[in-house]
C-alpha cells in the first residue's frame, strides 16, 4: 500500500513535504484521521495538533494553530500560521507565555484584553500539551 | 595664510572619509540585510499561494456570498477606508519612505483610519487628523507572523463592525535590486474575479482542476469566514516581508551614491589641497630669493 502526500506549509515556509502512510489531525469538528482514498475535504484548525505516521511506521506530532487542512487526490495540505513538531517546541517559553497569560486574565481589565490573553493562553497551554509526546 | 588653508582642507577630507567609513559601513549592512529579507518573502509565498488556491476553490464550489467578498449588489455602511501603511523604520534610504506617504495622501481623505506599521510612519501619522485604531506596531523589523495575525484580526471585526468597508495596504514593492516602487493593494473587500483568474493553474503550473464533491466542514461559509482572516494576515506578512526588502534595497542604493560623491569630494578636496601646498611652496622660495637678492 503506498501513501499519501503531505505538504505543511506556514508563513515562515514549508515546514513539511513528503509521503506519509497517514495521519491525524484534529480540527475544529474534531479528530480526523487521513489515509489514502480520503475523500475530498477541508477542515479548520484552531488549536491543534497533527500526528504524522510515516511509511516506516515511526510517528511524529506537532503542535499546529490556526489553519486549515485540505485534501484532494491523495494530496493532503496543512496550512497554519504555526506549526511545530513537538521536539521542536520552546516548552519554558510557552511556560512564560502560561504564566503571563494568567496574569493579565487574573487583572480583570477590557474586554478586549481578556480576549488576547485568552487566546495566549489557548496558545502556550496547546504548545504544552504537544510537548508532552517526546518520548 | 596658505598654511590654514591647507589645514582647514585637511580637517574637511578626514571629516568626509569618516562619513564615507559609515555609509559604507550601511551599505554592507544593508546588503546583507536585504538577503535575509528576500529568503523571508520567498519562504511566505507557498503558504500564500496555497489559501488563494483554497478561497478560490471555495468561491467555485458555489458558496460565494461572504461579507468579506465583493458584492456589487451591497451597499456599503460607510465610504470610510482603513489604510495599512508599511514603512521603514530609519530614514537615509532616499525616498523611500516620502514617496510611499506621498503615494498614500493622495488618496486618503477625512474619516479613514490609518494603522502605520515602522518607526517613521507611526511618527509621520501622529501628526496627522486620521483615525487610530490600534496601539503601535512600532518596528518594521519586529513584525512576525503572531503581529501580521494581530494587524488581521484588527482589520477583519473593524470591517465586520462596519467601521470601514475598505481595507487598503500600502507598501514598497520591490522591482528589483535598483528599483522599489510604492503600492497601494485592496484587501478587503476580495476581489473575486481576480482571485479566481489568479489562482487558474496549481503549483506545478497545470491547468486547475475543480475538486469535485469536497466535503467542507462545518460549512463551506464557516471555512470561508476562517480562512479570510488568515488569507490577510499572510498578505499583511507577506507585504511587510517585501517592504523590508525595498527598504534595504532603497538604502543600499542610497548609500552607494553617497559612497560614490564622498569619493568624489575627496578627489576634489585633494586637488585643492596639492595646489594649496604648491602655492605655500612657490611663495616660500619667491620670498626666500627675494630675501638673498637684497
Amino acid at each position: 500500500m503506498e501513501g499519501i502526500t503531505l505538504k505543511i506549509v506556514t508563513p515562515d515556509g514549508v515546514a513539511f513535504d513528503g509521503e506519509v502512510k497517514s495521519l491525524l489531525v484534529r480540527t475544529t469538528e474534531g479528530d480526523v484521521g487521513i489515509l489514502r482514498g480520503h475523500t475530498n475535504y477541508v477542515a479548520c484548525i484552531d488549536y491543534g495538533m497533527v500526528k504524522i505516521v510515516s511509511l516506516d511506521g515511526t510517528s511524529r506530532v506537532a503542535s499546529c494553530m490556526n489553519g486549515f487542512v485540505s485534501v484532494g487526490n491523495n494530496l493532503v495540505r496543512i496550512v497554519a500560521t504555526t506549526y511545530e513538531f513537538a521536539d521542536e517546541i520552546d516548552v519554558s517559553r510557552a511556560e512564560r507565555a502560561k504564566e503571563r497569560a494568567e496574569k493579565l486574565l487574573a487583572e480583570k481589565r477590557s474586554a478586549d484584553d481578556i480576549a488576547l490573553a485568552q487566546m495566549k493562553l489557548k496558545r502556550a497551554l496547546n504548545r504544552i500539551n504537544v510537548s508532552h509526546y517526546v518520548k | 595664510m596658505a598654511g590654514a588653508n591647507m589645514k582647514s582642507i585637511k580637517n574637511r577630507i578626514k571629516s568626509v572619509e569618516s562619513t564615507m567609513s559609515i555609509t559604507k559601513a550601511m551599505e554592507l549592512v544593508a546588503t546583507s540585510k536585504l538577503r535575509k529579507a528576500k529568503a523571508h518573502e520567498e519562504a511566505v509565498k507557498p503558504f500564500f499561494r496555497l489559501l488563494e488556491a483554497t478561497i478560490a476553490d471555495i468561491i467555485r464550489s458555489g458558496s460565494e456570498k461572504n461579507i468579506y467578498i465583493h458584492n456589487p449588489a451591497a451597499v456599503p455602511k460607510t465610504d470610510a477606508t482603513c489604510y495599512v501603511v508599511i514603512a521603514g523604520d530609519r530614514g537615509l534610504a532616499g525616498g523611500y519612505n516620502n514617496n510611499l506617504f506621498r503615494m498614500v495622501r493622495e488618496q486618503i481623505k477625512d474619516g479613514d483610519y490609518v494603522i502605520p506599521v515602522g518607526k517613521k510612519s507611526i511618527d509621520y501619522y501622529a501628526k496627522q487628523p486620521y483615525g487610530s485604531l490600534t496601539k503601535e506596531f512600532s518596528l518594521t523589523a519586529e513584525v512576525s507572523v503572531p503581529e501580521a495575525v494581530e494587524i488581521s484580526s484588527i482589520l477583519c471585526s473593524g470591517y465586520l463592525e462596519g467601521k470601514f468597508s475598505h481595507v487598503v495596504i500600502a507598501f514598497t514593492n520591490f522591482v528589483s535590486m535598483l528599483a522599489q516602487e510604492p503600492e497601494l493593494k485592496t484587501l478587503l473587500p476580495l476581489d473575486k474575479e481576480k482571485l479566481l483568474a489568479e489562482s487558474q493553474t496549481d503549483e506545478t503550473g497545470d491547468e486547475k482542476k475543480i475538486l469535485p464533491d469536497t466535503i467542507y466542514e462545518p460549512s463551506p461559509e464557516a471555512v470561508l469566514s476562517r480562512i479570510i482572516p488568515q488569507y490577510i494576515s499572510g498578505m499583511v506578512y507577506g507585504a511587510v516581508c517585501e517592504a523590508q526588502a525595498s527598504e534595504f534595497a532603497a538604502r543600499r542604493s542610497s548609500m552607494s551614491a553617497a559612497n560614490k560623491n564622498a569619493g568624489e569630494m575627496i578627489d576634489n578636496l585633494t586637488l585643492y589641497y596639492n595646489r594649496a601646498r604648491q602655492a605655500m611652496i612657490t611663495q616660500e622660495i619667491t620670498e626666500i630669493v627675494a630675501g638673498s637678492n637684497t
